[in-house]
């Protein structure tokens, strides 16, 4: 308790040790901010630059002048197709989150309140999936969808997502739920409540931060994931977003700058994620990173 | 061991439920994600042994060739040089990813609100997805009409064709790596230096000590747990290369930038060899097993005091 809120006033107030005084270092640290900035920011500003010229512009004029400005890229673009691929990378992503905290959970709860034999098998089971990469599964995975009849469908897609987030799902929310305290569950077993009512009304509550964490970390992997559209589907009318700017790169590889616009506008749903949920997000990202060890 | 201890002695609490009960409740519960898990994760890397002893088209039946597969990779200049090509990027990340995180952490702290601002916009290529960064980062490498034709032209040069070029293409492909990973390692950082307590450094302040001294004795030991995920994030990471791979110079020119990941795709999915595609995701697993085994250990060893 102590240590959390230290570290909760370090976050107010950077420690005052830190501060730059002297007008040396801080024409340093203006310096490499500014350097790093640049880095950042020239591919960046190249390819929202090349958004707005047409085809022709872009090959005939320097790559930092705009020319005659134009949104004719956005409006070829920002047709009903793209919004379709944002719906199936929603409803891809967002579907495979829902799905991996509720059966996540479930287990979690099981494996960190009760005691039986099989809870140590069980959770290596589970934790020892972080060390599986996907590219180790994918041709069975490609073999399997087929059988089951789910090759070229959006549920294809959504449940190996599902599937690949429950390793770090069962292992962050399985930490959390053991830190329960006993007492609370005692009270409300002898209330009469089953496990079942428990896991609903005293753990999930309770564990509210734990999910969202895992919510946004497994969100931001499937939301990128590549490799699993690419090989799970072969249909426009199923693809995620990822896959479609590389067909749009594919079929219009020399419209360089309809390709960055497509690039732009499919950055634009987690830049706004990042920029309302900020606090989250950050959170989300760096706990996933850190359960890694 | 002492949970299954705990386990055979029938535990009092939760009334007649005995250890029995307990773990038809446990599987109940767990059944349901297992299912599923196995299906997508277990299963898949059980089967893919199985699949790597044979040679297979995909299509038709499978023959069952024992370990020639095996054979076959052991000699095939193409693995090794996507495990050359994998120490190339772990290496550059080490290199750069760590030092260069760190420092971005702490200027952004030092910077006060302006950091916050500023960390925002450092964050950009990590909101991108890889796809989408590999895609600008190949034309801004494109030597016929890209910004770097223009910077070379501007010196009466013609540009060098970075990811056509056999030796080039995997540090062009590092370079973007790095680019994009390295607001990660800020923000790993960013946290870890947020749980540094600031009496720390007002006390060794008051005893004389400098910067240089406090960055050294105080914020390098305490950031030791962050070093430690920073590394095994680059490890992990490093072995699994796809996306950007695939995108920006598909494993080529010839076999020079691949990866074990993209040669798993292009063995099984291009070249119809879904045997020799296997073995190869089987060593993918094998290493990041052995890999994941060593740095549970060693963290443990190092976290241990």
């Amino acid at each position: 308790m102590a240590r959390s809120s230290t570290a909760r006033s370090g976050a107010e107030k950077p420690p005052q040790g830190l501060l730059p005084r002297r007008a040396g270092e801080r024409l340093m640290l203006g310096l490499a901010a500014l350097v790093w900035l640049a880095i950042v920011l020239i591919p960046v500003s190249y390819a929202l630059i090349q958004t707005f010229k047409n085809q022709q512009d872009e090959l005939a004029t320097s790559p930092w002048s705009l020319g005659n400005p134009t949104l004719e890229n956005y409006r070829s673009v920002l047709g009903p197709s793209i919004f379709h691929y944002l719906l199936n990378s929603v409803i891809t992503s967002v579907g495979a989150v829902l799905l991996s905290l509720l059966l996540g959970s479930l287990a979690a709860y099981a494996l960190a309140r009760m005691r039986s034999g099989v809870n140590g098998i069980l959770y290596l089971l589970f934790v020892s999936g972080l060390a599986v990469p996907i590219y180790a599964a994918i041709i069975p995975i490609y073999r399997l969808s087929i059988s089951l009849h789910l090759y070229d469908t959006l549920p294809g897609v959504l449940l190996p997502f599902a599937a690949t987030g429950l390793p770090i799902t069962v292992f962050i929310l399985t930490a959390f739920m053991r830190a329960i305290p006993d007492e609370l569950e005692h009270a409300m077993q002898i209330d009469g409540a089953g496990f079942f009512r428990r896991y609903l009304q005293l753990a999930l509550p309770l564990a509210r931060p734990a999910l969202a964490t895992v919510a946004v970390y497994t969100f931001i992997t499937n939301w990128n994931n590549f490799v699993l559209p690419l090989v799970l589907t072969q249909s426009d009318d199923k693809r995620t977003l990822p896959l479609a700017i590389w067909n749009y790169q594919g079929q219009y590889g020399m419209n360089v700058p309809l390709v960055l616009t497509v690039v732009v506008l499919s950055t634009l749903p987690l830049l706004i994620f990042y920029i309302l949920q900020r606090r989250n997000f950050i959170q989300g990202l760096t706990a996933g990173a850190l359960s890694a060890v | 061991m002492s949970q299954s201890v705990q386990a055979t002695v029938p535990v009092p609490r939760g009334g007649r439920t005995g250890a029995g009960g307990q773990a038809r409740t446990v599987l109940l519960f767990v059944a349901p994600a297992l299912l599923l898990y196995g299906i997508y994760v277990l299963y898949p890397v059980v089967v893919s042994i199985w699949y790597s002893m044979l040679e297979w088209d995909g299509i038709g039946a499978g023959k069952f060739v024992g370990l020639s597969n095996w054979q076959r990779l052991i000699h095939d200049e193409s693995v090794l040089r996507s495990l050359r090509n994998t120490l190339i990027i772990l290496a550059a990340s080490f290199a750069v990813e760590i030092p260069v995180g760190l420092c971005l952490a702490l200027l952004v702290q030092r910077l006060g609100r302006l950091g916050v601002v500023l960390s925002s916009i450092y964050i950009v290529p990590l909101l991108m997805s890889s796809v989408a960064v590999g895609i600008t980062w190949s034309f801004l490498f494109n030597p016929q009409f890209g910004p770097l034709y223009y910077i070379y032209n501007a010196f009466g040069q013609a540009a060098p064709g970075l990811l056509g070029s056999p030796s080039g293409a995997i540090w062009a492909v590092s370079a973007v790596v790095l680019w994009q990973f390295i607001p990660l390692y800020m923000l790993l950082f960013n946290a870890g230096l947020l749980a540094i307590p600031s009496e720390l450094y007002e006390a060794s302040s008051i005893d004389g000590a400098g910067k240089r001294h406090q960055f050294w004795l105080i914020t390098v030991p305490l950031l030791r747990r962050t070093f430690i995920t920073a590394s095994v994030l680059i490890l992990t990471g490093s072995l699994v290369y796809f996306d950007l791979v695939f995108v920006m110079t598909g494993g080529g020119p010839g076999n020079s930038s691949f990866t074990l990941a993209m040669y798993v795709y292009r063995a099984a999915f291009q070249d119809q060899e879904v045997g020799y595609g296997s073995a190869i995701a089987v060593l993918l697993f094998f290493i990041s097993f052995v890999l994941s085994g060593l740095i549970v250990r060693f963290s443990r060893v190092l976290q241990g005091d």
